[in-house]
């Protein structure tokens, strides 16, 4: 008898745990999805956007950036915002259109592509060409496409090392390899060789930095706040004799830098004011300025004007919400 | 005649060696995982603090600010303070701010403590203030959900099987599916479970009900092939005993089959609940690969699980991450350790 009693409590604990429960919890937090590039930025920006206004910490899922932008267009109650390394496409744009979602870009900053390998080994100067000769499947020569067939960096240049072209770096599915294939690659096809000089790493960037750091001759393409969180033990490649930094990704000098962006969905900001609290938080001077958290972190802050821009914008939203 | 004997001899002690090489083989692959995670791991357990009298706010955490008027002593030093305090990382720290913390060891003003951050506090992107108490939160509540799907189901379903279905064409064909979903990659279980549970059924993403479900169909055909092993050692002379005696096949099966299978049982069940507990693939696909900063207060909220956060954890470009992944491999596979002696314990006591 006392057996069942305590079977029976059991399960009403249960049910209480899964109906009544719910309830009880306080505000839904905010969701956002996408690229995992600006990920850990737009999950530092949450913790301290939980702090100042003490709303939930925002869920962020990092997805990839296609991903995201999927569930983003995907209906009404999808997230309510995603975090891209690249702006919308039309197509994009469109669909998001025909859900009836109507949204809102905030650029947040810039991130570099940076080729790092071990402080041990000495470096030498890059060109963009360069890469394109290491890296591209088919490259041109005499007006046709042929396949890459470098082995050694000295047959690229004879000032180059004799040694083995081995780079590691993401694989398709992320947005990074895009941006790579769109910078360096030329007129000969949009892909990276398969013949063993390239290596795909799976998402994650440690890997490459420890095969970079254990292997010598390799070289790695990681993200700039992976470089700058191991810059005592990496160095960088300059490119077209442009040193990734700060200042020169920031001035759009070094050619492998891209901008990071923000969407936020403008349905209903009526109903949430902690999104517009969230975007506010995410572009102020506190988060991306020059001595920022977020720039502590990596992320390379916006020109002045564009920050202003920026500023405007949100303050715009401010406006919608009130009104 | 003698030189096959001692050709045969000598075989044997080939033989023999050759096993044991292969042991310590396995051992030293073993003891180096262990190795380089114990030695990665165990620099997560103390965290360096600096005395609030101090004064250097630029040294401590990022969110040391918003707890300034909180009366605490020590406060958490930012995570590059702590990596130049354990392991002498510059990092992107500035020759004056090295000075600085070398200045505050000469006052004693700077010092490692054990940190019970790393156990009370949830997921954070400094790593100097996250902590695995929502993962293991989450975990529990997964697991608690796993339970209550994969047990009853799995027990009742093996005792139906091995007791009382008739051999009939159709149950072989369901035992011989049963018996290679038991193998299926885990993977798969996730593609099912986003299918069934989120795209179907539409239950809130990643919550640990959605998780729970799905590790529970996974544990489901080992519970089941377990269990039916577990039933079929039991002696049929034990049954015939208590049949001839005049018990029903019911009372058979309550009063002496189960009784003697349950250590059997008890062992498959949870072995197979560690293994959800320390699964990831299935989980990365039904979307429980959030950032979540909150521990989950019921089965429907945002949940992520210990093994997810350490993938998480993994890829994340902070040095302090690198630690504390092993930190929580180490919490990991000692809570895997703690539920493989419980069934050992199981199996044991029931035994005798």
């Amino acid at each position: 008898m006392f057996k069942k009693e305590l079977k029976i409590k059991a399960l009403g604990l249960f049910i209480y745990f899964m109906f009544l429960a719910q309830p009880v919890q306080a505000k839904l937090p905010l969701r956002i999805v996408g690229s995992s590039a600006v990920f850990p930025f737009a999950a530092t920006v949450g913790e301290h956007f939980s702090h100042k206004t003490h709303e939930p910490i925002p869920l962020i899922e990092a997805l990839g950036t296609g991903a995201g932008i999927k569930l983003f267009c995907g209906g009404l109650n999808g997230p309510d915002g995603v975090i891209t390394s690249r702006p919308f496409t039309l197509g994009e744009k469109e669909k998001c259109e025909i859900q009836g979602i109507k949204f809102e870009e905030f650029k947040i900053g810039q991130d570099g592509l940076i080729f790092v390998r071990s402080k041990r080994e000495p470096p030498f100067l890059l060109t963009l060409q360069d890469l394109t000769q290491a890296l591209a499947e088919k490259i041109p020569q005499n007006g046709t496409c042929i396949k890459n067939q470098y082995k050694m960096w000295d047959e690229i240049k004879k000032s180059f090392p004799s040694s083995l072209i081995r780079i590691l770096g993401p694989a398709p599915t992320s947005g990074t390899y895009d941006i790579l294939v769109e910078k360096i690659i030329g007129s000969c096809g949009p892909y990276l060789r398969h013949d063993g000089a390239y290596i795909e790493a799976p998402a994650n960037e440690n890997l490459i930095i420890q095969k970079v750091l254990n292997s010598p001759h390799t070289i790695g393409i990681v993200t700039f706040s992976f470089y700058v969180q191991n810059n005592t033990r990496l160095q960088a490649f300059s490119i077209d004799g442009v040193i990734p930094s700060f200042a020169s990704i920031q001035e759009g000098k070094y050619p492998l830098s891209r901008p990071l962006y923000l969407y936020i969905k403008t349905n209903d900001l009526i109903a949430f004011p902690a999104l517009t609290a969230y975007v506010l938080e995410f572009i102020s001077m506190d988060a991306i300025g020059e001595r920022g958290y977020l720039s502590e972190k990596g992320l390379i802050p916006l020109s002045p004007q564009d920050q202003e821009m920026m500023q405007k914008r949100a303050q715009h939203l401010k406006q919608m919400e009130a009104s | 005649m003698i030189s096959s004997f001692t050709k045969r001899h000598r075989k044997e002690k080939w033989f023999r060696r050759l096993g044991l090489a292969s042991l310590f083989l396995a051992l030293l692959f073993l003891g180096s995982i262990f190795g380089e995670i114990i030695y990665k791991g165990y620099p997560a357990f103390f965290r360096t603090v600096i005395a609030r009298e101090s004064g250097q706010i630029s040294l401590l955490n990022p969110h040391a600010r918003y707890h300034l008027s909180e009366a605490q002593e020590w406060i958490i030093a930012s995570d590059d303070v702590d990596m130049y305090y354990k392991h002498g990382y510059v990092g992107k720290q500035t020759p004056t701010q090295i000075q600085t913390i070398e200045d505050l060891k000469k006052q004693g003003q700077i010092r490692l403590v054990f940190n019970t951050a790393f156990f009370t506090h949830s997921d954070s992107r400094e790593p100097e203030l996250a902590g695995i108490w929502g993962a293991l939160i989450g975990s529990l509540l997964t697991l608690f959900i796993t339970f209550l799907t994969a047990f009853p189901l799995g027990i009742g379903a093996a005792l139906y099987l091995e007791e009382f279905a008739s051999k009939t064409r159709f149950i072989h064909w369901i035992e011989a599916n049963i018996n290679n979903l038991a193998a299926v990659p885990s993977i798969l279980f996730g593609l099912l479970g986003l299918v069934l549970f989120i795209h179907f059924m539409g239950l809130p993403r990643p919550s640990a009900l959605v998780g729970g479900l799905t590790l529970g169909l996974m544990s489901l055909p080992v519970i089941v092939v377990t269990t039916r092993a577990a039933l079929s050692s039991v002696p049929t002379a034990l049954k015939e005993a208590a049949l001839g005696l005049g018990a029903t096949p019911l009372q058979v099966l309550f009063h002496h089959v189960l009784p003697t299978a349950l250590p059997g049982m008890m062992t498959g069940v949870i072995l197979s609940l560690a293994r959800a507990l320390g699964e990831t693939a299935p989980l990365l696909m039904i979307g429980m690969v959030a950032f979540i900063g909150t521990p989950p207060s019921s089965f429907l909220d945002p949940t992520t699980v210990l093994p997810v956060q350490i993938f998480n954890w993994s890829r994340s470009p902070e040095m302090g991450f690198v630690e504390n992944t092993s930190g929580a491999i180490l919490i990991l596979l000692f809570i895997l350790v703690l539920l493989n002696g419980i069934a050992i314990f199981i199996r044991k006591r029931f035994e005798s």
